[in-house]
């Protein structure tokens, strides 16, 4: 999880901490990864055993998800690293949905050429945009985003012969990739198979994210954000940078759209309209602006909220889960389970709510509700923390029950034991450098 | 010639239309300008208004319709004001995207709230006595509504002009679009101008809605249509100027309607095609400042 704060790892002060715990920050980020993976990897057979009736959940929900969580992501390396609000991002996972669509449709199914074709179209549809748009700030930009990517989805409404207009584009193909097909030893017209290879994309982009995140080119992004003015003065040309983060987020968004119409085999204009944009612009602000996971868990919250209000899918979500009987007896055919279905109808209420809960007590969304549990505790005990969760979900997964017991005999009292210390003793006051306290012990060797 | 007598109706219709949009966006323009806050509530308080209008109007008629067009500003400007001492002014520090997540979700509930209040589906307030005949304009029927809405908006526009141009608190909430923290180094209380400018603000946004019910109606996603729309003119105009908020209602108005009669196929696209050629030009809006 710790991937969530990449600063904290940097900020840390490296030459003053013992070599074993030097390593602990890299440790931390390959469990988290593996984490991650395992969750991904573990998820469709959850849902299957679960809901075993809903298909929509394991074949458009789960992909729809991945997809829009590179959409976000995307989005993220302007808004929350470059500092530009777009609302124009729709036009670019457009472009690439209708690019990589029209292609298999018309001339083959091959995933890498459409693929590439939607990348190289969004990310010259970013350039064309980006290179108007950032020169305006703030509001002006924003609203002149939108009204260039209104310019696509016009375009997009009315070229019939070449998108299907306002009924959209419909019966694009499963993809085709001899090499992967092999490789996971199913066909990507299989949900799995494709699923799978949308959790590849994924780790790609998230992989190419951390890597431009922590490059000296997403320093100059992140001066940038705090002020440009400055980085002007010192001497980089911050247009260029910018427009290079703006094509960089198109051709991610491009990529997310192309995977978005093989998974749905489709697409309308309405995935290119402003209401897509203001959708995952609200997704990077719930999950967190300005860090790697965190727009990822903002797609995944607000997708959930907005498709598992149905009322039918969340009594079968419900009835099949693994939940306890008692707690399951105190929920069916209670007021409580009345209440719940009356506040899942009114979906728009429920968003409201956690938007407004999210600004008054999660500053930095979902990210911003991570760092603090993880923030008091010591390195260790995260690694530990962490590694509690992987022994969990095995466990789960292998219905090994014994493998709880070193889950509840070392890890459990051994956090008890952390926080309590951690809680017991004065806080640290608070770094002027804006280090973050409590992660490791000050530097006590500085030069006098 | 007959082309040139629709294009001088249609031309009547935008302004009546640019005249619905003025009220929303001379508060919005000055909200933002001068606090540099996002408020996508603002549509809210449009729909309030219009859903008020539409049960004022229903009741008696036209009498009560105007008791609304009296009430409701007041009422709405008063809720304007809890909202932006409670909820509001907590977020003022904290950033664009933190705003555009308060007040998103706020515009959420209330959405929410005016379903379950009025129902879905779509309606229209009727018109009030004495405006519910048309007359006769360019040798065609237009409704005399319209022109009611065309000189109460001008109307406003020109007393807002003078009281902005000739009052003390006019006088502070230009120079607080200019730098509010050298008006506030001056000893004035630039929060309460705030509070009060916001009221203000929603009460038209509210008095917008009453008066554009019996034109544009309701529907789902009214407010934040109309939200979308008012961001346009405001960014058309410039922040925090009234002439901007006047004239980016101007250019709007006419450009969606003048669309419809000149590229009929993509008249829905009109306005964003303007937007985005005064931006192009002019990054800051019409008479917007660069820096601010």
């Amino acid at each position: 999880m710790s991937s969530l704060s990449p600063a904290a790892a940097v900020a840390r002060p490296r030459t003053t901490v013992p070599r074993w715990r030097a390593l602990l920050p890299l440790g931390l980020r390959l469990l988290a990864g593996a984490l991650l993976i395992v969750a991904l990897w573990w998820l469709p057979e959850w849902l299957e055993a679960t809901v075993p009736r809903t298909r929509f959940l394991r074949e458009t929900l789960l992909p729809g998800l991945l997809v829009y969580a590179i959409f976000a992501m995307s989005l993220d390396l302007l808004l929350g690293y470059t500092g530009i609000a777009s609302l124009g991002h729709a036009a670019f996972f457009g472009l690439g949905a209708y690019g990589a669509g029209i292609l298999a449709t018309k001339l083959s199914q091959d995933f890498l050429p459409a693929t590439l074709l939607a990348v190289v179209l969004a990310a010259f549809g970013a350039l064309l945009i980006g290179a108007v748009a950032i020169r305006a700030r703030g509001v002006y930009l924003l609203m002149l985003t939108l009204a260039l990517a209104q310019v696509l989805w016009a375009a997009a409404d009315k070229a019939v012969w070449l998108t299907g207009g306002s009924d959209g584009l419909t019966g694009v193909p499963k993809p085709k990739l001899p090499f992967l097909e092999s490789l996971f030893g199913r066909s990507l017209s299989d949900p799995l198979g494709l699923y799978w290879l949308l959790v590849l994309c994924f780790l790609l982009a998230l992989g190419l994210l951390v890597l431009i995140v922590h490059s000296g080119f997403g320093r100059v992004l992140v001066g940038i954000r705090e002020n440009e003015a400055r980085m002007r003065a010192i001497g980089y040309n911050t247009y260029a940078y910018k427009l290079a983060a703006f094509v960089i987020a198109g051709a991610l968004a491009g990529l997310a759209g192309a995977l978005f119409v093989f998974t749905r085999g489709g697409l309308t204009p309405q995935q290119v309209y402003w209401t897509t944009s203001g959708e995952v612009l609200i997704m990077v602000i719930v999950g967190g602006a300005g860090t790697l996971l965190g727009p990822a868990f903002g797609a995944a919250l607000i997708l959930a909220l907005e498709n598992l209000t149905a009322v039918p899918l969340l009594r079968e979500l419900i009835a099949g889960s693994a939940l306890p009987e008692f707690l399951r007896a105190g929920y069916q055919g209670t007021p409580l389970q009345a209440t719940v279905e009356e506040l899942a109808k009114r979906r728009l209420l429920v968003l409201g709510v956690v938007f407004i809960l999210f600004v008054l007590f999660a500053r930095q969304g979902l990210a911003g509700l991570f760092r603090p549990l993880l923030r008091g505790v010591w390195p260790e005990a995260r690694l530990l923390l962490a590694a509690a969760l992987i022994l969990i979900i095995v466990a789960a997964r292998l219905d090994a029950v014994w493998l709880w017991l070193p889950v509840g005999v070392l890890v459990v009292p051994s956090l008890a034991w952390r926080f309590a210390r951690k809680l017991t003793r004065p806080r640290p006051a608070p770094d002027p450098r804006g280090a973050p306290s409590g992660s490791a012990p000050a530097p006590s060797n500085e030069p006098l | 010639m007959d082309f040139i007598l629709d294009l001088g109706f249609k031309l009547l219709i935008g302004l009546s239309y640019s005249m619905m949009l003025f009220l929303l966006a001379m508060g919005l323009s000055l909200i933002f300008g001068l606090m540099d806050v996002m408020n996508l509530t603002h549509g809210s308080f449009y729909m309030f208004g219009s859903f008020l209008g539409l049960t004022a109007g229903r009741a008696w008629g036209g009498p009560s319709f105007w008791l609304a067009v009296l009430a409701v500003p007041i009422l709405l400007g008063v809720v304007g004001m809890l909202l932006e001492t409670t909820l509001l002014r907590s977020v003022y520090k904290r950033g664009h995207l933190d705003q555009v997540l308060l007040t998103l979700g706020l515009a959420y509930v209330a959405s929410e709230a005016a379903v379950w209040i009025w129902g879905g589906g779509q309606t229209r307030t009727p018109e009030p006595i004495p405006f519910t005949a048309s007359v006769d304009v360019f040798g065609r029927q237009f409704p005399s509504y319209r022109l009611f809405l065309i000189g109460c908006g001008l109307l406003i526009a020109l007393a807002f002009w003078q009281f902005e141009k000739r009052s003390r608190i006019g006088a502070i909430i230009r120079a607080g679009v200019t730098d509010k923290e050298m008006v506030s180094g001056l000893g004035i209380n630039i929060t309460r101008v705030f509070t009060l400018v916001f009221a203000v603000g929603v009460a038209l946004a509210g008095l917008g809605g009453v008066v554009a019910g019996p034109v544009l109606g309701q529907q789902t996603n009214m407010d934040l249509n109309i939200i979308i729309l008012t961001l346009i003119v405001v960014v058309v105009g410039g922040l925090g100027t009234l002439k901007g908020a006047f004239v980016g209602s101007l250019v709007v108005g006419l450009a969606d309607s003048l669309g419809q009669v000149i590229i009929p196929d993509f008249s829905n696209f009109a306005i964003y095609a303007v937007m985005a050629l005064v931006l192009i030009v002019r990054p800051a809006g019409l008479f917007g400042r660069p820096d601010v």
